[in-house]
């Protein structure tokens, strides 16, 4: 049973993550997002205008429901605390950012016991490929963008460096599989 | 997480509470989990419990832990809006009183003191007010006292001040000495420092504003509730309580209000309900 869906994108990520958002069926396990751009509020109102589910900015100790995106704060780290419950923290950025994807992913993987979809979309930096290699060796299910299709191509490749996932595919595709998994 | 993980670290934290008194039992948890993980690397360890030794007989490295396991990230004007507000609508309704008690909790390196006393040194009330700081490190509030900064954390500072509606040159309030920055004599009056842990320590003050924000995040909701009432009891009528950002707490059950809700500004009410 997957318990959560993550996500993690830097530049050129945002129009992947709507395409595969857009696709995501009402009262699916709650979707949770890491980005690296500066003012996330900002992405999140873009990703309410095209997606219909709802959209919320994350806060420290918000209970997570299903059906809901939840956006991480520019500037915190978003971890997921329980399986029903996201905290924040200011910890050390890591690969330099802050978010991180690899924090996200990691203590999602915890969370969960590995009951969840991990996804890696365009970026230009290396963060979430050690997440994503944390979610797949403990049994979770993983994504990422092909490279070829990315605007950014460096973080999808340095996810393939270090794990090799269980799809690779355009947005398009990516989000049709999800589709697959989570209505099975 | 791993059962044996999850005993490794309950033991260590076992040990530190019973031998110095700190007790991290109801932090977050997948923070300090994480950092838990940092400290094994540091120490190159497999495991929390082969630090147990050495922990209990040498009070450095128990201090040296309780430095890695909280966390002392912060900035000057960190979240500019906030102390915007704090600049435009929180001070001035301070302005009125013939003195002054702020609290300033989770001091950090004092990045977020020095923001409160650049504001109050600008708004001419540092006369007064009595700025008391704390923070659980010991080793933090030392740090805080000297008022040194880098160079970068002093051009980050600049520009959220800047942000934050700060009109003067942000610089003026730093001696330059070894490439740091020494924040300059003013700006250290009317300043007390103090260790003060909110798990475990009582209130100690009637305060017209308490400021603690990105603290509460390490706390779960059971330590974050004790804290909350400490505040409550800490605050005097018509004060008020600034958090965290993306810290959310149900104020109505504190019977706070909420003056900003999305910026964390509370206040206790003039009369009680
Ligand atoms: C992330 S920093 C926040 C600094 C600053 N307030 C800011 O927001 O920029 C967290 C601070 O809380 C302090 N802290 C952690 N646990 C505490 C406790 N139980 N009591 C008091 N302070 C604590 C840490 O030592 C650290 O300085």
């Amino acid at each position: 049973m997957i318990q959560a869906i993550v996500i993690g994108h830097s530049a050129g990520g945002l129009q992947p993550a709507i395409t595969i958002l857009k696709q995501v069926p009402t009262g699916m396990p709650p979707v949770i997002l890491v980005c690296h751009q500066p003012c996330n509020s900002a992405i999140s109102s873009v990703i309410r205008r095209e997606v219909a589910l709802p959209v919320l900015d994350a806060y420290d100790k918000q209970k997570l429901a299903h059906g809901n995106i939840y956006v991480a704060p520019s500037g915190y780290h978003l971890l997921m605390e329980t399986s029903e419950q996201l905290s924040i923290s200011l910890d050390m950025p890591e690969c330099y950012v802050r978010p991180s994807v690899d924090v996200l992913f990691e203590t999602a993987t915890d969370a969960t016991d590995g009951h969840l979809v991990g996804l890696i979309l365009s970026g230009a930096n290396h963060d979430g490929s050690k997440g994503l290699k944390y979610i797949q060796d403990h049994g979770g299910l993983t994504m990422v963008q092909d490279p070829s299709s990315a605007k950014f191509a460096t973080m999808p490749e340095a996810s393939l460096a270090l794990s090799t996932p269980d799809i690779v595919g355009t947005a398009d595709q990516l989000a049709n599989k999800l589709v697959d998994w989570l209505t099975r | 997480m791993l059962a044996n993980k999850r005993l490794d670290a309950e033991i260590f934290l076992g040990s530190l509470k019973m031998a110095y008194g700190y007790d991290f039992e109801h932090y977050a948890k997948a923070s300090l989990n994480r950092r838990l993980q940092a400290l094994k690397k540091h120490y190159k360890v497999n495991y929390l419990t082969d630090l147990i030794t050495l922990l209990v007989n040498d009070r450095n490295v128990a201090e040296h832990v309780v430095s890695l396991i909280t966390v002392p990230a912060s900035n000057f004007f960190r979240d500019p809006e906030v102390w915007q507000t704090l600049r435009e609508k929180v001070i001035p309704k301070l302005a009125s009183y013939p003195f002054i008690n702020i609290w300033q909790s989770g001091c950090s390196n004092g990045e977020e003191t020095y923001s409160l006393q650049i504001l109050l040194h600008e708004s001419g009330l540092m006369n007064k007010v009595r700025l008391i700081v704390s923070d659980i490190n010991p080793a933090l509030i030392a740090k805080a006292k000297t008022g040194a900064f880098s160079k970068p954390t002093i051009e980050e500072g600049a520009h959220n001040y800047a942000l934050a509606g700060g009109k003067e040159d942000f610089y003026s309030y730093f001696n330059k000495a070894d490439g740091e920055y020494i924040v300059v004599e003013p700006l250290r009056q009317h300043l007390e420092f103090f260790a003060h842990n909110l798990a475990a320590d009582q209130s100690f003050i009637e305060a017209n504003l308490i400021v603690c924000r990105n603290v509460l995040i390490y706390f779960d909701s059971s330590l974050q509730d004790r804290v909350v009432q400490l505040f409550n009891q800490s605050l005097a009528r018509g004060g008020y309580l600034v958090l965290g950002n993306t810290e959310s707490i149900e104020y109505d059950k504190y019977e706070l209000t909420a003056e900003d809700e999305t910026l964390r500004v509370f206040s206790k009410p003039v009369r009680s309900r």
